[in-house]
């Protein structure tokens, strides 16, 4: 038998199982495959039918990290098939370096065997699009202090870094006054205050120049985002 | 920034401490301003024509602006000297001015000149490693070379020769090379990601004339309170603890010609004022204040 029959076999044979997924993303509401819940059945079925799973990581000429699962065929070393995955590190704002790597280390492993044995999960782009959904009605507020990383031997710890929204305009207007008018309009319809700053944020280059150029009209347009803040505020506050 | 001449130095040095030589080139940030702090940045930028230095306290950045003209001067084949990079991240410039890149093949070399005490040397820098870390993420992300090493060329500044034959941990040579650990591409990528936003977070708090981000402990420098085991006509520690409650457990043990004294931690760059800002600086106020009702 191949090693490509004895993997299909394999594959047909855990579809007939039924493997309860016990992990929870309680956030996106999934519920997903934990290692264990599929791994022991997984090992019992590669032993019948020949097979032995080894999960390695590599690096290419350029240092990019690979991960991969080699299904290799028991009676016959030599043939084998792999799967190949590019290495992406979990993001957890609270961890060390270690607890990150063996995350993602669980992660890669889980995801790899997924893909290999082809056993179905919710479609997790859906799941984030519902979240992201959620997370507009309710912003996360944004960390403004990251640990501080004490030696020089430690690499800082991946956190989320919070991203401009791209609907974000940039306004790009033929004069000042226009410039301002703009600004006006579209921070007028803001709904956070929030979403004012990120506005300044992306039209900060002009508003540099504007202070610079015409401190009168930066004034103005200060006053005036100021009043849409107050404004906001109140909303939030229910006034 | 105002030069004044304390000293009396001649005018030609003064002229040249009123050269700007620092430049971020056309970019918004430089990886120099987003490696310190914001509330710091702001406050230079808000007070810059008040902000007085004294030709004699910057002799050492002129030494350093001096170096970075003559190694511009060298020529090495395979090495760049004084190369200005520039990369966009979420909507801005930032830009970086590498000191030397050692290229050979697809891999580079990158080192950071650093005028430094012999006391800073043995001390852990973790601004070093990070600012080391982005220079290689720009070389690596503009010129897609792998980076292979990054190193600081420290210049003792206070090396003694004697110091080094008694002391084998002191620098053994006034220049050492120190090699800074590399980090992951990727980590690297979220760190300036996340310099980049806290400044730019900054900027709009400055401009709405909001309270500014507050400085970290590590940017304030903060030494830890220490407890010291003293003994009456003693005036050096018997011992030093970090907890008040080891200090205590031990003093119970003790005659009463023991005492404990509480050597109270304090932000070093914020009272030394090595930011340049403390006056206009309302968290360093509210430290003062915190100090003066201590006293009380």
């Amino acid at each position: 038998m191949t090693v490509f029959k004895k993997l299909q076999k394999a594959r047909y044979e855990l579809s007939r199982v039924s493997m309860k997924k016990s992990g929870r993303n309680g956030y996106a509401e999934f519920d997903y495959f934990e290692l264990g819940d599929f791994l022991p059945t997984v090992h019992n079925v590669f032993g019948e039918v020949g097979l032995c799973g080894v999960f390695s990581f590599d690096q290419d000429d350029k240092g990019k990290e690979w991960c991969r699962l080699r299904i290799v065929d028991v009676d016959d070393p030599a043939i084998f098939v792999d799967f190949n995955s590019p290495v992406v590190y979990a993001q957890m704002s609270k961890a060390n370096p270690i607890q990150v790597l063996g995350a993602t280390h669980t992660y890669m492993r889980r995801y790899m065997w997924l893909v290999a044995l082809e056993l179905t999960e919710n479609d997790q782009v859906d799941a984030l699009d519902r979240s992201s959904f959620k997370q507009q009605a309710k912003p996360v507020p944004a960390k403004t202090k990251p640990e501080q990383h004490e030696l020089q031997n430690e690499p800082p710890i991946a956190s989320p870094v919070e991203s401009i929204d791209e609907s974000t305009p940039k306004i790009d207007a033929p004069s000042s006054e226009l410039f301002v008018e703009v600004m006006v309009k579209f921070g007028e319809v803001c709904e956070s205050e929030q979403k004012l700053a990120q506005l300044w944020k992306v039209n900060q280059k002009s508003i540099d120049d504007l202070q610079k150029n015409d401190e009168q009209l930066f004034n103005n347009l200060k006053s005036m985002f100021g009043e849409f803040r107050t404004m906001l505020k109140e909303k939030s506050n229910g006034i | 920034m105002k030069v004044t001449n304390k000293f009396g130095v001649p005018e030609t040095l003064e002229a040249l401490a009123n050269r700007q030589f620092y430049s971020k080139g056309k970019s918004d940030y430089s990886v120099t301003e987003i490696m310190s702090p914001p509330r710091i940045q702001r406050l230079r930028a808000r007070h810059h024509e008040e902000i007085e230095s004294d030709v004699a306290d910057m002799l050492w950045s002129l030494l350093g602006s001096a170096l970075h003209v003559v190694a511009e001067r060298s020529e090495v084949p395979g090495h760049i000297n004084e190369e200005r990079l520039y990369i966009e991240v979420d909507g801005v410039t930032l830009s970086g001015q590498i000191d030397l890149q050692k290229i050979d093949g697809n891999e580079v070399e990158i080192v950071d000149y650093k005028f430094t005490s012999a006391w800073a040397l043995r001390q852990d820098k973790i601004d070093w490693a990070q600012q080391q870390n982005i220079y290689g993420w720009l070389v690596h992300k503009i010129k897609g070379l792998n980076v292979r090493k990054l190193s600081i060329c420290a210049l003792v500044r206070d090396w003694s020769r004697r110091e080094a034959q008694r002391n084998p941990d002191y620098p053994q040579a006034p220049i050492q090379m120190i090699e800074i650990n590399l980090w992951d591409m990727a980590f690297t990528e979220v760190f300036v990601r996340d310099r980049i936003r806290q400044h730019r977070d900054a900027k709009v708090s400055a401009d709405w004339e909001d309270e500014l981000p507050d400085c970290t402990e590590e940017e304030r420098w903060v030494r830890d309170t220490k407890y010291a085991l003293m003994k009456k006509d003693r005036k050096s520690a018997l011992k030093l603890f970090d907890s008040a409650k080891e200090a205590e457990d031990l003093l119970s043990t003790l005659d009463d010609k023991h005492y404990i004294e509480v050597r109270r931690g304090e932000p070093i760059r914020c009272v030394n004022n090595f930011c340049g800002v403390n006056q206009w600086c309302s968290q360093f106020k509210q430290y003062q204040q915190e100090l003066s009702n201590d006293s009380l």
